[in-house]
């Protein structure tokens, strides 16, 4: 490693290589739970530097991980099996607006929401709207294939992202896709953004922009019951009405939300749902009467968002709403469960169930609207058993999320924290086939490797086949 | 070139009379894996919903036509690939639900549009069964079943092989069935009909239709060779369509149009056809340098960049290459559907930057070489 580190500073300079063991440490981890120290952490300026550091760490066979702002949630930007972290975020300019096209082509360092924001005189944005938008970028955002509270409407990154360029395992560079639609051959764009960083680096993103809506509406629904609230969740899924966005939050985790964020949720009932309604001025309002009327068939109340700023404090709330689970616990474990929409109530009993059985509580805050679930399992690391007991209780809620026909991530990502579970939904067939166009990518599986697919420890742990 | 003993072979391995013509007709998902080893043993290319020859099998789909479960309170719908987009929107209907599955051919079979990556002008707002496939079940080179996706809304576990396999044409494992996430389909909707003068009234259309913050459905450019229409359709209570009609009216006349018309299947030439795509706002400019002297009809997606053409007469060549220069020019791409046989390079122009890369996953996912090569990647 200390060959490696010359030539690494030999090219990027001795101030952009890091190596000394406390700065290491700040890389050592994400938003998640899961820890991995590496051996070096780069700060490339430019594509021809990635590729840089990708041939040298090629040559030298060392692990190469790409980190964003490092906000991730399922370790995918930790170096698992040491290696190398290239830190993407000071490679944060946007390259080409090009509003006529719907386009706008950015380095993976440029920061979501500051993207949005620095467009929006134009009337477009970046639609996909992840809760750590103030802070993550759009590289990790094609890495996970991100969602978000809006993902309802407007769909996941992949169906933002016409074009990649992309640095390769062996240090070439491609570029798939373009501004136009319908590019010839295999859609390597749409393979590669939520492959997590284990087929290619992206160094230039090209953005599909989306039309700011002429107007949006906010309403909280409060429930006394929780059944109520998904059930209702249903009952607007069905009504042909699609909102932006539908959100759940139960009592408990709203409780501690509005301690913090002063949001203006009511802090005596059992749940409620936090529902955006986007369009024309006239569908807004045709739509949120519509939707009114599902909810207070059974909530106890619907208020309206008077103005942009109670607007915004709602969500407010909402987006800041895991940062403010710190008041109820010291720790806490966050699932990213999925299900048929139609299961949420039986799942969330499920859940009840789960918590009274392991003794830990379990607060639900999620984007109930496409049925993703963010299970909040708090414990206290200190006291002896209780991290294990919260590991358990998440693959408990895991299992239940598969039974009902759902999925072990919905925007998350599988990275060192679900590899393992991977064989509760796909067979060892499907993974080896996933394991052969990883291949495809990198021969060498250099790149983020013991991520997505069952790593060598799962087969120690919980007898999952790892493929190929 | 397949020999008797091999076709009695195949035969063996389907019910009775699945094997006809050069053509295998499987029954089920175990038949169709069959048939694919059947091919990898023998060195057999399988051509999955085509016709095959002396040496191919065509494989036809539609004895695997059951829809696998529909949830319409979940919005979503499984089924095989052999279900034909006509039967799609009757099941979805019913419920006031729908698929972008606009291609202009109800009889066409879901494993066909996957296959092709084919869309409608629904795609304007809607997007592609890209966009709508959640799940996907395949069989590959060396007959196995894989899945990728789920039967959620939202799932980003494992690689996307939706998008992989989707406008693959049958070169990487051939489509068996495929969970979708459908859409509510609005109660009332309007269409009408604008008559630009020219292609600079149509680029003013597609400007004028970018920055308004109307939400159309289709945004649909039409020509016979001689004029130009913009079709636009909307969708919402009376009063969202009487505010569309006014904005619509600052812009150009209106004509209304019966909704029927987007059911009418696109006249049909005898010529060559096209499909093109372009950045949205260099459209009509590479459409104006087009030699579209012999064009027959003309439709696409304006807001896109998305057009099929066809022409009245079959072009050479070296007339494609002159219009692909004109659309290369604009960096964007143009693609021949015509059914005569022509390379690779001519029917979908140069090797694009990543077909090194797409050549490595076509020799790793088809190690038996059994499935077509339509870019000429191997």
């Amino acid at each position: 490693m200390a060959g490696l580190r010359a030539q690494l500073e030999r090219e990027l300079g001795p101030e952009r290589v890091l190596s000394d063991a406390l700065g290491r440490m700040l890389y050592e981890y994400d938003g998640g739970v899961d820890r991995a120290l590496p051996d070096l952490v780069v700060f490339p300026k430019s594509r021809e530097e990635v590729v840089a550091v990708m041939c040298l760490t090629a040559a030298a066979g060392v692990p190469l991980v790409a980190r964003g702002a490092g906000t991730g949630l399922s370790g995918g930007a930790l170096a698992r099996t040491g290696g190398v972290i290239l830190s993407l975020n000071r490679m944060r300019r946007v390259l080409e607006v090009d509003i006529e096209n719907g386009r706008a082509v950015v380095e993976p360092g440029v920061v979501n929401l500051e993207f949005s924001q620095s467009i929006a005189a134009s009337g477009f944005y970046f639609a996909p709207d992840p809760s750590s938008q103030k802070a993550c970028t759009i590289g990790g955002n094609v890495a996970e294939n991100s969602g978000g509270p809006h993902t309802l409407a407007y769909g996941v990154t992949v169906n933002h992202v016409t074009g990649l360029e992309v640095v390769l395992a062996d240090g070439r560079v491609i570029h798939t896709g373009a501004k136009a639609l319908d590019v010839p051959g295999l859609d390597l764009t749409g393979t590669l953004v939520g492959s997590e960083g284990t087929l290619g680096i992206a160094t230039a993103i090209t953005l599909k922009l989306t039309r700011l809506p002429e107007a949006a509406r906010t309403l909280l629904a409060i429930f006394d019951r929780v059944e109520d609230a998904a059930h209702t969740v249903s009952a607007i899924t069905a009504s042909g009405v699609t909102p932006a966005a539908l959100e759940m939050l139960d009592g408990f985790s709203l409780r501690a939300v509005e301690a913090a964020t002063h949001a203006g949720y009511p802090l005596d009932s059992a749940a409620v749902l936090l529902i955006e309604l986007e369009g024309l001025r006239e569908e807004v309002e045709d739509a949120a009467t519509a939707v009114e009327a599902i909810c207070t068939t059974t909530a106890r109340s619907v208020r309206v968002a008077q103005d942009a700023e109670e607007r915004a404090l709602l969500w407010k709330g909402r987006k800041e709403a895991f940062g403010a689970m710190g008041r109820i616990s010291p720790n806490y474990y966050v699932m990213d469960g999925v299900i048929p929409r139609t299961r949420i109530a039986e799942i969330l009993r499920s859940i009840e169930a789960i918590s009274a059985g392991c003794g830990l509580r379990i607060g639900n805050i999620f984007h109930a609207g496409d049925g993703n679930l963010h299970p909040l399992v708090f414990y206290d690391a200190r006291v002896a058993g209780e991290a294990e007991r919260a590991m358990r209780a998440s693959q408990e809620i895991i299992r239940a999320c598969v039974a009902v026909g759902g999925s072990i991530s919905g925007e998350h990502g599988i990275g060192m924290e679900k590899d393992c579970l991977m064989p509760l939904i796909f067979t060892p067939t499907d993974l080896a086939f996933m394991q052969r166009l990883r291949q495809a990518f990198d021969p060498a599986g250099r790149l983020n490797p013991e991520k997505v697919l069952p790593s060598h420890s799962c087969r120690e742990t919980t007898g999952a086949v790892v493929p190929g | 070139m397949i020999s008797e003993r091999q076709w009695q072979e195949l035969e063996r391995l389907l019910e009775p009379g699945r094997v006809q013509s050069g053509c295998a007709a499987p029954a089920s998902l175990d038949e169709v894996a069959a048939v694919v080893r059947w091919a990898a043993a023998n060195q057999v290319q399988v051509l999955p919903g085509a016709t095959g020859d002396e040496s191919a099998i065509g494989l036809d789909m539609s004895g695997l036509r059951r829809q696998r479960f529909y949830d319409p309170a979940d919005l979503t719908l499984g089924c095989d690939a052999g279900v034909t987009a006509g039967e799609v929107m009757e099941w979805l209907a019913a419920a006031q639900q729908f698929l972008p599955l606009d291609v202009g051919q109800p009889a066409l079979s879901l494993g066909a549009i996957l296959g092709g990556h084919h869309s409608g002008p629904l795609r304007h707002f809607f997007g592609t069964v890209r966009d709508a496939a959640i799940g996907i079940e395949c069989v590959a080179t060396d007959g196995s079943i894989v899945h990728g996706g789920g039967r959620v809304v939202k799932n980003v576990a494992g690689y996307d092989l939706m998008k992989l396999f989707i406008g693959s044409r049958g070169s990487l494992g051939v489509i068996t069935g495929v969970n979708f996430k459908v859409s509510p389909w609005p109660r009332e909707t309007e269409t009408v009909r604008l008559r630009p003068a020219d292609l600079d009234a149509v680029e003013r259309v597609r400007h004028w239709v970018l920055h308004a913050p109307l939400r159309f459905l289709c945004c649909e450019l039409r020509s016979d060779g001689i004029a130009w229409e913009v079709w636009l359709r909307y969708a919402g209570s009376q009063r969202v369509r009487e505010r569309y009609r006014t904005e619509i009216a600052t812009l150009l006349p209106a004509e209304p149009l019966d909704e029927s018309v987007w059911s009418a299947t696109l006249a049909q030439a005898t010529g060559s056809r096209f499909d093109i795509s372009v950045p949205a706002s260099a459209a009509t400019r590479v459409l104006a340098a087009l030699p579209v002297g012999n064009t027959a009809s003309l439709a696409g997606r304006l807001g896109l960049g998305v057009f099929a053409i066809q022409t009245q007469t079959e072009l050479s060549d070296a007339e494609i290459e002159t219009w692909r220069a004109v659309v290369a020019e604009a960096r964007g791409f143009l693609s021949v559907r015509d059914a005569r046989a022509m390379p690779a390079t001519v029917r979908f122009g140069a090797p694009t930057h990543d077909y090194e890369l797409m050549r490595r996953v076509k020799r790793e996912l088809d190690s038996q070489a059994v499935f077509p090569d339509p870019w000429g990647l191997t």
